[in-house]
């Protein structure tokens, strides 16, 4: 503390607790509890607020789970948020390697800037143009339809392969930034050491890269299922109609003024993701402080 | 013999650099060989192509009746001690010895067998479970090595592995290291730019400059007959100094330098014109009792400056044709002899001292 004090001085010192606190504050707790208040009141009109009904309740939270309905969307969206983690993952794990494993030469760097260009350009943007290249009569459609693999348009937006290509496409840095910050420290010598002793390549990977990407996979991981679990835009978008994200639950409660309900809604995917990634770490034995790292 | 390893007319060039040319040399199984060379120099561009890690430009590297061309590293039957070791730090230690032989399917049960003669051979049994990092690095070292060991190689390769630990450790591993070899049977190879751990190590040693072997042969010969200028100034010290043949006769050669005209073994039958470098041990130079001495090779001068290093003195000597030259001289317990502005003679046998053609020497600057 003291030594805190005569590094960054009294001002500084100040500074740093008030951001921190404000941002705790503001940013974090005030939101979170403002949600959960919400979520344990009853929806009521104007005039009964304060009033006699107006008590905490579990109510919303009855409604919320046990509606088939809201489970089947709710187990819909973590599969599919776990399909779009391990598609990102199987995708941006060479890339990332590669771009670890050049760091010194020119081409890396020019790969990085391909990798972020993209991300110039808004989400929504990015979310339309696929919407174009996947529609009935899109790019893709048409490439496929002339090199003769399909007969006739392939229905990728109501078959849900936008909503997950749109994913995995959208929070792609988000997968690569901390695989490549996790597999840049891993010295080279090691890969080699490992196959000079006779290991295949896979070998390598799976006994000497993996454990040692661990934290930033699992961060990485853990970043996009929680940004695809709770990702609105892109299923929006790139959804089909018959198919809903469980945002899109949230999203309607809200829309249609009920905010007890949508807090409600927003609360339980919160909590059941959060479960959910701590039974995932727990079962890949990796610490918080791994992730931190 | 069936494993002894051949590297010929071995080159390698990464695009217009030239690291190793038309490098020849043969191996014997079982042998301890020493590539030794400043930074730079090639030595392990030509210890990674024995590994495999890097190809060949020309020329081609046999193990005994084995050509090794387009065989990857993990089939190779060579293993690499790498210079940071490269042990796995997320492995124990069985895990690391056991691991080449876990790649290649061998059961639990012969692996830990396998895991516990090795940790028997580097004297480091009971360390099975421990982490890397609870190791100290002369424990990591025998690590490194019982991996390597671990899947049987024909040929262990060591780059520089003991420039990471401090003088006495490197000192006791050298002897350690010898011993292994000793035990394990196979042949090493061993890479450093220390001349120290090379001529106590190797059967036979190669002294390499920029790219090429200048000499190839035992300690002892490397040390006391030196081929070139090069190998005279990089193996051990020396006090060079520089002229051109003004006489000969038979073994003998007489160069006139800056401090007069000295004799010295010519070996390599210069003939008067020549420009030539005296090579002489700073053991082999001696104080001379007075200055009226006049035998053959002395120097007389006054002391201008003493450095201390243990086992030798460098002295500054203003020669009395007033030329500064720099000796280094055994520390023989007279030191007190090398008083500041005391007027000393220096002398050395013609048999001690060794002309060569005069060439490029081993410079102490030399950067990667």
């Amino acid at each position: 503390m003291s030594s805190a004090l005569t590094r960054f001085g009294r001002l500084g010192l100040a500074y740093i607790f008030t951001a921190t606190g404000l941002w705790l504050l503001v940013l974090m707790l005030l939101p979170l509890i403002v949600t959960i208040d919400y979520a344990f009141r009853p929806f009521l009109p104007p005039v009964d607020w304060g009033g006699p009904n107006d008590r905490y309740t579990f109510d919303n939270f009855a409604v919320v789970l046990l509606n088939k309905f809201n489970q089947t969307i709710f187990l819909k969206t973590i599969w599919a948020s776990v399909l779009v983690t391990v598609l990102s993952l199987a995708a941006c794990y060479p890339v990332a390697y590669t771009l670890a494993r050049e760091k010194r030469s020119g081409r890396a760097r020019w790969l990085a800037i391909a990798l972020i260009i993209p991300f110039l350009v808004n989400e929504l943007l990015r979310a339309f143009a696929w919407q174009l290249l996947l529609s009935y009569k899109g790019l893709f459609n048409q490439v496929l339809m002339s090199l003769g693999f399909i007969s006739e348009p392939f229905d990728f937006i109501n078959k849900n392969v936008g909503v997950i290509v749109g994913l995995v496409y959208t929070y792609l840095l988000f997968m690569i930034l901390p695989l490549y910050t996790a597999l840049e420290s891993l010295d080279p010598n090691l890969v080699d050491a490992a196959r000079d002793l006779g290991a295949p390549w896979w070998r390598i990977h799976w006994d000497v890269v993996l454990p040692h990407a661990k934290p930033g996979l699992a961060n990485g991981c853990i970043v996009t299922f929680m940004l695809a679990a709770g990702s609105f835009a892109v299923p929006q978008l790139l959804g089909g109609t018959g198919s809903l994200w469980f945002t899109q639950l949230i999203y309607n409660q809200f829309n249609a003024i009920n905010w007890n309900m949508g807090a409600a809604y927003a609360f339980c995917l919160v909590i059941l993701c959060l479960v959910f990634i701590v039974i995932v770490m727990w079962l890949l034995r990796v610490r918080l402080s791994d992730i931190a790292r | 013999m069936k494993n002894d390893l051949a590297l010929i007319g071995v080159a390698k060039t990464f695009g217009p650099h030239v690291a190793v040319q038309d490098v020849s040399v043969d191996i014997a199984e079982g042998s301890f060989f020493s590539f030794l060379g400043p930074s730079g120099c090639g030595k392990t561009t030509i210890l990674r192509m024995i590994s495999g890690f890097i190809e060949p430009s020309a020329g081609s590297i046999r193990l005994g009746t084995l050509d090794l061309a387009g065989i990857v590293p993990n089939r190779r039957p060579t293993a690499l001690i790498f210079q940071n070791l490269a042990l796995f730090p997320l492995m124990s230690v069985a895990e690391n010895i056991g691991y080449g032989l876990k790649v290649r399917g061998v059961s639990a049960a012969a692996r830990g067998r396998k895991v516990d003669e090795m940790l028997d051979l580097i004297a480091l049994s009971g360390f099975a479970g421990k982490r890397i990092e609870e190791l100290s690095g002369g424990q990591r070292q025998r690590i490194a090595i019982a991996r390597a060991l671990a899947v049987e190689p024909k040929v262990l390769l060591l780059d520089e592995p003991l420039s990471a630990l401090d003088l006495k450790l490197r000192q006791h591993m050298r002897a350690e290291l010898r011993t292994l070899q000793r035990r394990a049977g196979i042949t090493f190879i061993y890479i450093t730019h220390d001349q120290g751990e090379a001529l106590a190590m190797s059967d036979r040693v190669a002294v390499m400059s920029k790219g090429q072997i200048e000499q190839i042969g035992g300690s002892s010969d490397i040390y006391d007959n030196p081929g070139s200028a090069f190998v005279a100034s990089f193996v051990g010290e020396s006090n060079i100094l520089v002229g051109r043949i003004t006489a000969t006769d038979g073994q003998f050669a007489v160069i006139e330098t800056a401090v007069g005209d000295l004799r010295g073994r010519n070996p390599k039958h210069l003939t008067t014109g020549d420009a030539a470098m005296l090579f002489v041990r700073p053991e082999r130079l001696r104080i001379a009792a007075a200055e009226d001495d006049l035998v053959v090779n002395s120097l007389t001068g006054d002391i201008n400056e003493v450095m201390f290093e243990g086992l030798t003195f460098i002295i500054t000597l203003r020669h009395v044709s007033s030329r500064l030259v720099t000796l280094s001289l055994a520390n023989d317990g007279t030191g007190l002899a090398f008083a500041p502005g005391s007027r000393q003679t220096v002398s050395f046998s013609p048999a001690d001292g060794l002309i060569l053609p005069a060439g490029p020497i081993a410079r102490l600057d030399v950067v990667p």
